[in-house]
């Protein structure tokens, strides 16, 4: 194999791998080099003997790896040299600190995405596009039936769902993800309103580190009292993983509402057991895949992360060279 | 249309039947009686006449849309659903508050139930012109009534709960007119918010 030809990037049994630069990103298992897009559970797993990642997402990335773990931060788009190839880390929109990694080799570009949206968020730097030969991209909600309505309209959903209850004297539990989707969307709420809402204590953890980077939110208290009269007509964020377990009890009577892209279905919602759906995701939905594909200019697509079949037949359609990168991806957040 | 699109979005998930009952009764506490007749006329499983086939919104959908065949076929198996496929699809244009905020009643007594005489030329300028005009919910609700496929039954003991404390009418009675071959009027709703207070 020439080196003007080698891939960059390939799929392996670890995740995915750069072989002139010897380094995994978002490795699956321990390695030596782990060049790390975000904090999300699926991406940061401990264990690596080495980390790179984005300076916004280092305090994240300590609470799960600890404060011995050698972890070197840096800046936004600062070249970093491993093994052969020039490394940098572009902002990715998808929650703080979260990056695309560009490598540099031998006169050649590739990005690896990782996780990304191009909607607004006011918690973390938006995406860029990066000028690249071959963009390898996330595929999580490649379908055409995904489009993101505006946020500000969902989170303006939620408000009015929130009053609706509190006319009645009932909790509005609102579960979202514990990291990015709960800061995102107590940041949105600051534009409507400035009373605190209640959160679980692994979104006060997490809201902590956001307030510290510098993200307005609204007030938050730590919803600890075990009085349901405490949390009458109150909003409560809280993740997922909280739904039906003994924490609920607490709340009584409540009504209960899920954020994510998943809920843009409706029979999602139906299978689901929350009385609201609201489609806010940290994804990139159908449109925005095509149009950052567009931007990057690249001569190469390479799917990986989600549903990527219908997407790679409509690019071969168009006439775009487009292949799938197959890795062990678990399910996302 | 809209008030009864968030109606719909609190009843169309898989929440509590505490949720949904009091969804329910604030819909039909301050609903006009025109709308909350229809509301309930569909909400309790009957069916409107199909104005559109399916099939023939898809095709519609796929000529405005310029999507490839197989990929609106894929969409569909995804969805599961036409109506719900053809709102996703759409490419969204500026919405029209006006129309948004006609009525429930309005909107199926002067604009879909008069296309069903009318040319296929001229159902399809007005359906794809709501298309485009509405958001997602609204144009998902609008073909469901256009293709008589709106299905959505709330349970029976939920909606005469709901009729009861609204109209504050017993539910025994609400039951009992509910029995009835009844057709969506004011007049209907009328009666049923009197029910308790004529002694019938
Ligand atoms: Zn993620
Ligand atoms: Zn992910």
């Amino acid at each position: 194999m020439s080196s003007d030809s080698a891939p960059l990037v390939v799929a392996s049994g670890r995740g995915l791998y750069c072989p002139p630069g010897d380094f995994y990103i978002d490795p699956q298992r321990p390695v030596q080099t782990a060049v790390i897009t975000h904090a999300h559970g699926d991406h940061l797993r401990d264990g690596s003997a080495r980390y790179i990642l984005a300076r916004p997402g280092l305090r994240i990335a300590r609470m799960r790896l600890g404060r011995r773990a050698d972890v070197t931060a840096v800046e936004y788009g600062a070249p970093v040299r491993i093994g052969e190839t020039t490394v940098s880390l572009h902002p990715a929109g998808h929650i703080l600190g979260s990056a695309q990694v560009r490598i540099e080799h031998g006169g050649r570009v590739w990005v690896v995405s990782g996780d990304y949206k191009r909607q607004p968020d006011p918690t973390c730097a938006p995406f860029t596009p990066l000028e690249c030969d071959v963009f390898v991209s996330e595929a999580t909600f490649a379908l055409p039936v995904y489009r993101w309505p505006e946020t500000a309209e969902v989170i303006e959903d939620i408000v009015r769902w929130w009053r609706f209850n509190r006319e009645r004297r009932v909790a509005s539990v609102l579960f979202c993800y514990a990291l990015g989707k709960a800061q995102r969307v107590l940041a949105e709420l600051a534009s409507f309103t400035s009373e605190p809402v209640h959160v679980h204590d692994t979104v006060e953890a997490l809201v902590q580190v956001y307030r510290e980077a510098g993200v307005t939110m609204v007030p938050t208290l730590r919803a600890q009292s075990t009085r349901t009269a405490d949390y009458a007509g109150a909003l409560v964020v809280a993740p997922p993983s909280t739904a039906g377990t003994r924490w609920m009890q607490r709340f009584g009577r409540y009504s209960s509402g899920f954020c994510s892209g998943w809920m843009r279905l409706r029979g999602s919602r139906r299978r689901q057991s929350f009385d609201r759906g609201f489609v806010i995701s940290d994804h990139a939905d159908w449109h925005a895949l095509l149009r950052t594909f567009r931007e990057t200019g690249a001569r190469r697509i390479l799917l990986h992360h989600g549903h990527t079949d219908t997407l790679t037949r409509l690019l071969r359609e168009r006439g775009v060279d487009v292949d799938a990168l197959e890795t062990a991806h678990g399910a996302l957040p | 249309m809209r008030r009864f699109g968030e109606l719909y979005d609190s009843l169309d998930a898989g929440g509590s039947d505490d949720f949904k009952l009091a969804a329910l009764a604030a819909y039909f506490g301050t609903a006009a009686a025109a709308d909350a007749a229809w509301a309930l006329y569909l909400l309790s499983g009957r069916r409107m006449r199909r104005i559109v086939a399916p099939a023939v919104l898809l095709d519609w959908l796929r000529e405005e849309s310029g999507l490839p065949q197989w990929l609106i076929d894929e969409s569909r198996s995804t969805v599961g659903d036409v109506a719900e496929t053809i709102a996703l699809l759409i490419e969204p244009g500026a919405i029209d508050g006006a129309a948004l905020d006609l009525s429930l009643a309005t909107w199926i007594e002067e604009r879909i139930a008069p296309l069903r005489n009318a040319e296929e030329k001229e159902q399809r300028e007005s359906v794809v012109r709501w298309w485009r005009s509405l958001p997602y919910r609204e144009c998902l609700l609008v073909n469901k009534l256009l293709t008589g496929t709106f299905r959505l039954e709330v349970p029976g003991f939920l909606l005469t709960r709901a009729l009861a404390r609204a109209l504050d009418v017993p539910s025994t009675e609400i039951a009992c007119r509910l029995a009835t071959d009844w057709q969506p009027s004011e007049t209907f709703w009328e009666n049923l918010r009197g029910g308790g207070r004529s002694g019938w």
